[in-house]
């Protein structure tokens, strides 16, 4: 049923695409560089904002002093929450690095690229919040620094195989995302590449690279084992 | 394979949080091997079979068309 679905998308955004093509459909992203902008500023804005929130909901639940299932339940809402930060503040990351690498390609205001520049250190800063933050909740835990060469390992080693096995399936589904969305990534700049007479071919090239090297390091992970 | 741990924790009045800490794993492991989306392995079987003073066999129990 899954491949079923799968197959029935890929046809319908192929559709949709060649129909496109066929009226000349142009889109042509620089015009709309400033308004992108300021979108994505306000979404760092908020994700930011967010964040802090969870951050300090989390410290608040850390010190509740709760018993029996109580305390498994704060345990998990912690998690919970502790997954929600991560993720908006990763999020924010990319969004910053996007609105950097866009007002520098278009020539925007000084203002708006300081401001990137400003929301990439900021979300920068909430990630290292965000290693003190698990090194409060679980002390006993010997959690490795982001900034470790060796944290992917020091983080595999320290974790037990209930953890393993979650992110086991979080990074199995995440490669398989990935896969796909580079592929579908190069379908699309292809088509606005021929739409708007402007050549994304350096992009797709590194999108076919990363296929490749992500593929392939997975193949040699697993072949060598 | 089913799993008696909910009822032997809450025989012995423990929560998830104090198994955990008991048995050396994350709350998470303990909820997993719980809910039957995880087989442990026989070292945290073994630790979990110590603090219940139960067999392994007793607590998880494997049905005859899983050997």
């Amino acid at each position: 049923m899954k491949t079923v679905i799968q197959v029935l998308l890929c046809a319908v955004i192929g559709f949709v695409v060649a129909i496109l093509m066929l009226n000349n459909f142009t889109i042509d992203i620089m015009e709309y560089a400033e308004v992108i902008v300021i979108t994505l500023i306000g979404i760092i804005i908020i994700l930011l904002g967010v964040s802090l929130k969870l951050y300090w909901e989390v410290k608040k639940l850390y010190n509740t002093d709760a018993k029996w299932d109580e305390e498994d339940e704060v345990d998990l809402l912690i998690y919970k929450k502790f997954a929600d930060y991560s993720f908006l503040v990763q999020s924010s990351i990319v969004l910053s690095v996007l609105v950097l690498c866009t007002t520098v390609i278009t020539l925007q205001s000084i203002v708006l690229t300081i401001i990137a520049i400003a929301t990439m250190i900021v979300s920068y800063l909430f990630t290292i919040f965000m290693t003190n933050l698990i090194q409060l909740v679980y002390p006993e835990r010997n959690i490795p620094n982001l900034s470790d060469s060796k944290y992917a390992e020091k983080l595999l080693k320290i974790s037990d195989e209930g953890e393993k096995h979650v992110m086991l399936i979080g990074f199995y589904k995440s490669y398989n995302l990935l896969n796909v969305g580079l592929l579908i990534g190069i379908v699309l700049s292809t088509f606005y590449s021929i739409s708007t007479d402007q050549s994304q071919l350096f992009s797709i090239i590194v999108m076919g690279l990363v296929l490749v090297i992500v593929n392939g390091k997975y193949c040699f992970s697993i072949r060598n084992k | 394979m089913k799993t008696r741990m909910r009822e032997l924790r809450a025989r012995d009045g423990l929560n998830q949080t104090q198994l955990a800490k008991l048995t050396k794993v994350s709350r998470q492991t303990i909820s997993l091997i719980e809910r039957e989306e995880l087989i442990p392995s026989l070292l945290i079987a073994a630790r979990i079979a110590r603090v219940f003073n139960e067999p392994v066999e007793s607590i998880f129990l494997i049905e005859e068309d899983e050997l």
